[in-house]
């Protein structure tokens, strides 16, 4: 298993590593003289000629993403338009958005696991057309819709539930009720996705042979089905997990912007409504190098879950 | 006379799928004495898999099994499920033909041993582990402590289908039913196998049906041969009247197609084959169903079912024209 | 048919009727397709059923209630709603197809190139697929969207350009997988070219998984472009589509929230739809998949 965890951290760095290439090149591909777009409102030519040499914007480009690379890792990506860390902001904003994936990650494990394990144990009844029927639906109606249709139904008519803002988690009470719609906004999405892969790898893991072997054993349903198929659907639908998490992060920047909840998704999206290249390439990069880390911690898991990777096969 | 172990009456069995229905097993009957081993023989596709896995109700849901099969006074095809799960492990047991795929990858061999031991004797996790390791001494796996701890995929071919007979025997079944248990494993391995379960049923007493397509293994262990061929029963007899005097013309040309080091002449024999294909089996036949193959076929043959025929001291044929020699 | 016509059908019709049979068996694929469908003629028909101009506004009516007039009512500017949903739709179709067609322009030949030459390049699309993988793949397409500037052809080619490395990722492993057949490697033995390869064993069995995903693609290019519009990164003002709407509609849930309602319901219909039939699709062509 050693060589295996260290092999997936190898490749994690190595794409991280292309992939913040790719951010700074994108940066690099808008039009525009950079150096410019950071004097703002001075044209003088000299102090522009002063800005670049400042930020080095006269070397060649791979001396720039060298040294761009050397201060993200530092920590420091840069100031953005009205001169704050963007570091600094990051960090601000993103413990809200975790706190909200957290949240839509549990409701979505809490509804979509026991839904498709019950879907494929009654596969073609009544129960499995309902659920997969809701589970599609659940696949196909966009972030932003959900939203707008909670907060119409539950904060406007039924005035139930707060429609926007965010109240720190000191008050843990009030920020359930300002997190819990976006959560589950979020969560639904993942949840029906959840939903079929675990019905689907039920479904293969009943049909295999060790299950007929565990029904030849005379074992009760429950043991079968619970315990042999349901152990082996875990370790499928696991992989799964980490593609969604992508989805997850693209959903928050909807959901936050929606209910008005500042946080990392929402910054994205001012971000690039104000075009602040600056900022854009921080948060591009913070996202990938955080999709890439959940994805590293997965495979982790996946390898733990899994005896065929944990533990060699020696045949003797 | 004392009553059989097992008795199986007219079992047929039937698939609905999309594509159409297949009738994989057509009136099959047979007998087993306690401490005998039966082999059931025949080509892939000839239903003998099938028949086994319907008495312990292991089929999809797509099978239809109609008959009857009487086991220690019970039909297994009509008891309830709570009475079937007591059956399955504890009374017949079942070792299937793909090792590799056959033993839950997630767990330990060990765990899944003394899964049935728990299950069926409720033994404490303790006692349960004793006999584990008991149990793999017997199908003779070296490291027996130490192999309990391991996962399926650590282990060779054949020494997962030890684990399989060893879990088989767990309960002391009084009827193993073997599908299999050599095909999927190297020549040389095939002969330790059938050698343990020689060994095992010599020493347990347990019953065996032994499905296989190899007429090789059949001589080697069997007390009594039935012949499938098409979902039907071909030929039935004792293993060495069968090989002395087969009379149904499929059996003989399973004898005749086992290859053998060079004789007659240039020591270079023709492989014997048996022309043409099985026949679907998507209607029952209202006719013999090996009559596109046969070299007696005739008229009769294309329109009615041979019925089994006497023509020996337990020696049954389906067939209008039995009777024939092999070259041995 | 009767046994012997059907015998006589070449093995390739047999298999697509057996195909279509299975298909047709099944109510939920052949409601997702005809549904399909019909969105995709509303989209080609449009002018033809909106009962009005997108652009036609009528300021006498404004955020008026479904009526015999605007049968879905009004919006703040006096647009019908019905007529806009259905041009809406043109968008949407627009969005949902040709960045669909765009990414499998890109992806199936690079996929195919990296996964039956391995070799040198194949390693270096993996890591740089995998690398564009490690973006989301909405910021991935809002990053390429505000790189290009708001449009709707912008929008198609970011998100077209989104959906490229998972496809690659399949179809590479479809040819990975593919290259190790045995009639692959016997018509490489028997010194066939490349391209009669690919072209004539590889490309086809491709061909399914690849079919499959391709109308699973839709959908979420469908929700793609609505979600750039809705963010002001898609398709602008005037020219409409069910994200621009919706953008509009925030500001009237209180007042009207059938300003939202409408076009989400189309949303949410037109993406089930596709995902219904493509989810029919994938069980009848991949046998191995049970229901």
């Amino acid at each position: 298993m050693g060589g295996f965890v260290l092999r997936k951290i190898g490749a994690a760095l190595i794409v991280l590593l292309i992939a913040s290439f790719f951010v700074f090149l994108g940066i690099r591909a808008l039009p525009g003289d950079p150096a410019v777009a950071l004097g703002g409102e001075d044209r003088d030519p000299q102090v522009i000629a002063q800005i670049r040499h400042d930020y080095g914007l006269d070397k060649p480009l791979p001396v720039q993403y060298v040294r761009w690379l050397g201060h993200a890792l530092r920590g420091d990506l840069g100031e953005d338009q009205r001169s704050l860390s963007v570091s600094h902001t990051i960090i601000t904003k993103l413990p809200v958005t975790l706190e909200l994936a957290g949240l839509s990650v549990l409701i979505a494990i809490l509804i979509g696991i026991p839904t498709g394990v019950l879907a494929a144990v009654r596969r073609g009844k009544v129960t499995d057309y309902v659920s997969t029927t809701i589970g599609l639906i659940g696949l196909s109606v966009p972030h932003f819709w959900l939203g707008l249709m909670l907060i119409t139904v539950f904060s406007v008519n039924l005035h139930w539930l707060p429609a926007g803002d965010y109240v720190p988690i000191a008050h843990p009470l009030s920020n359930l009720e300002h997190m819990i719609l976006p959560a589950i906004v979020l969560g639904t999405g993942f949840a029906a996705v959840l939903m079929r892969q675990m019905r689907s790898a039920m479904l293969e893991s009943m049909g295999s042979d060790y299950v007929r072997t565990a029904r030849a054993k005379g074992l009760s349903e429950l043991k079968v089905v619970g315990w042999h198929a349901f152990r082996n659907s875990l370790i499928t639908v696991t992989t799964v997990i980490g593609l969604q998490l992508g989805a997850l992060i693209s959903g928050a920047v909807i959901t936050e912007q929606i209910f008005g909840i500042a946080g990392f998704g929402r910054l994205t999206i001012e971000s690039v409504q104000q075009r602040d290249y600056t900022l854009i390439q921080g948060i591009v990069l913070v996202a990938a190098a955080g999709y890439v880390l959940v994805n590293l911690a997965v495979d982790i898991l996946y390898s733990i879950l899994n005896p065929r990777i944990r533990v060699s096969g020696r045949p003797t | 006379m004392t009553a059989p172990l097992l008795e199986v009456t007219d079992l047929s069995v039937r698939f609905d799928t999309d594509d159409g229905s297949v009738h994989a097993v057509d009136r099959l009957s047979y007998t087993l004495a306690l401490g005998e081993v039966l082999g059931l023989v025949g080509e892939s596709g000839c239903g003998k898999s099938v028949s086994a896995l319907s008495l312990l109700g292991l089929l999809p849901q797509t099978a239809t099994v109609t008959g009857k099969a009487s086991f220690d006074g019970t039909d297994l095809l009509e008891v309830s499920a709570r009475q079937l799960r007591r059956i399955r492990g504890r009374e017949i047991s079942f070792v299937f033909q793909e090792p590799m795929t056959s033993l839950n990858p997630v767990f330990t061999v060990g765990k899944q041993i003394s899964e049935v031991l728990r299950r069926h004797l409720d033994l404490s996790s303790r006692q349960a582990r004793r006999r584990t390791i008991e149990l793999l001494k017997l199908v003779r796996i070296p490291a027996a402590e130490r192999r309990v701890e391991e996962y399926p995929h650590q282990l060779s071919g054949g020494m997962r289908q030890r684990v399989m007979i060893a879990m088989a025997l767990a309960c002391d079944p009084k009827i193993l039913i073997a599908d299999e248990p050599t095909t999927a494993l190297d020549v040389t391995i095939q002969a330790g196998i059938l050698d343990l379960m020689r060994d095992l049923r010599e020493r347990l007493g347990t019953a065996i049906v032994l499905i296989t397509h190899n007429l090789g293994v059949v001589a080697d262990i069997a007390d009594r041969v039935v012949v499938m061929y098409a979902g039907r029963k071909a030929e039935e007899a004792p293993v060495r009247e069968l090989f002395a005097n087969p009379q149904h013309p499929y059996t003989i040309g399973l004898l005749n197609a086992i290859p053998r080091l060079g004789e007659e002449g240039n020591g270079r024999v023709r492989l014997q084959e048996i022309p043409g294909r099985v026949p679907s089996l998507s209607e029952p036949l209202d006719h013999c169903a090996f009559a596109d193959r046969c070299p007696r076929a005739d008229d009769l043959t294309r329109s009615h079912v041979p019925d089994l025929e006497r023509v020996g001291p337990e020696h049954l044929v389906a067939c209008f024209h039995p009777g024939g020699e092999w070259r041995r | 048919m009767s046994y012997v016509e059907v015998a006589r059908l070449s093995p390739a019709a047999r298999r697509r009727r057996i195909m279509r049979r299975r298909f047709f068996r099944r109510p939920l694929a052949v409601i997702g397709l005809f549904v399909s469908l019909t969105f995709v003629t509303v989209a080609v028909f449009a002018p033809l059923i909106a009962p009005y101009s997108y652009k036609e506004t009528d300021f006498n009516a404004i955020l008026a209630h479904p009526s015999r007039e605007h049968l879905f009512g009004t919006d703040a500017l006096g647009h019908d709603i019905f007529s806009q949903v259905v041009y809406g739709a043109r968008a949407s179709m627009e969005a949902g197809v040709l960045a669909t067609l765009l990414a499998l322009a890109v992806a199936v030949p690079v996929g195919l190139v990296a996964g039956y030459y391995r070799g040198w390049i194949d390693p270096v699309i993996a890591r740089l697929t995998d690398a564009l993988l490690a973006f989301p793949f909405l910021i991935l397409a809002v990053g390429l969207a505000a790189i290009l500037g708001p449009s709707l052809k912008n929008a198609i080619l970011a998100l077209g350009i989104g959906a490229v490395p998972q496809l690659i990722r399949i179809a590479r492993g479809e040819a990975l997988s593919l290259r190790e057949e045995d009639y692959v490697r016997a018509a490489i033995a028997n010194g066939a070219s490349d391209l009669t390869i690919l072209r004539r064993h590889v490309l086809p069995n491709m061909m399914s998984t690849i079919i499959v995903q391709a109308t699973l693609l839709i959908p979420i290019l469908i929700i793609g472009e609505a979600t750039l519009s809705f963010l002001g990164l898609g398709v602008q003002p005037p020219a409409t589509s069910w994200g621009v709407q919706l953008r509009a509609a925030q500001d009237y849930l209180f007042d009207a929230p059938r300003l939202a309602i409408y076009p989400g319901v189309a949303i949410v219909v037109a993406t089930l739809a596709f995902n219904l039939f493509g989810d029919g699709l994938r069980d009848v062509l991949d046998p191995r998949t049970q229901r």
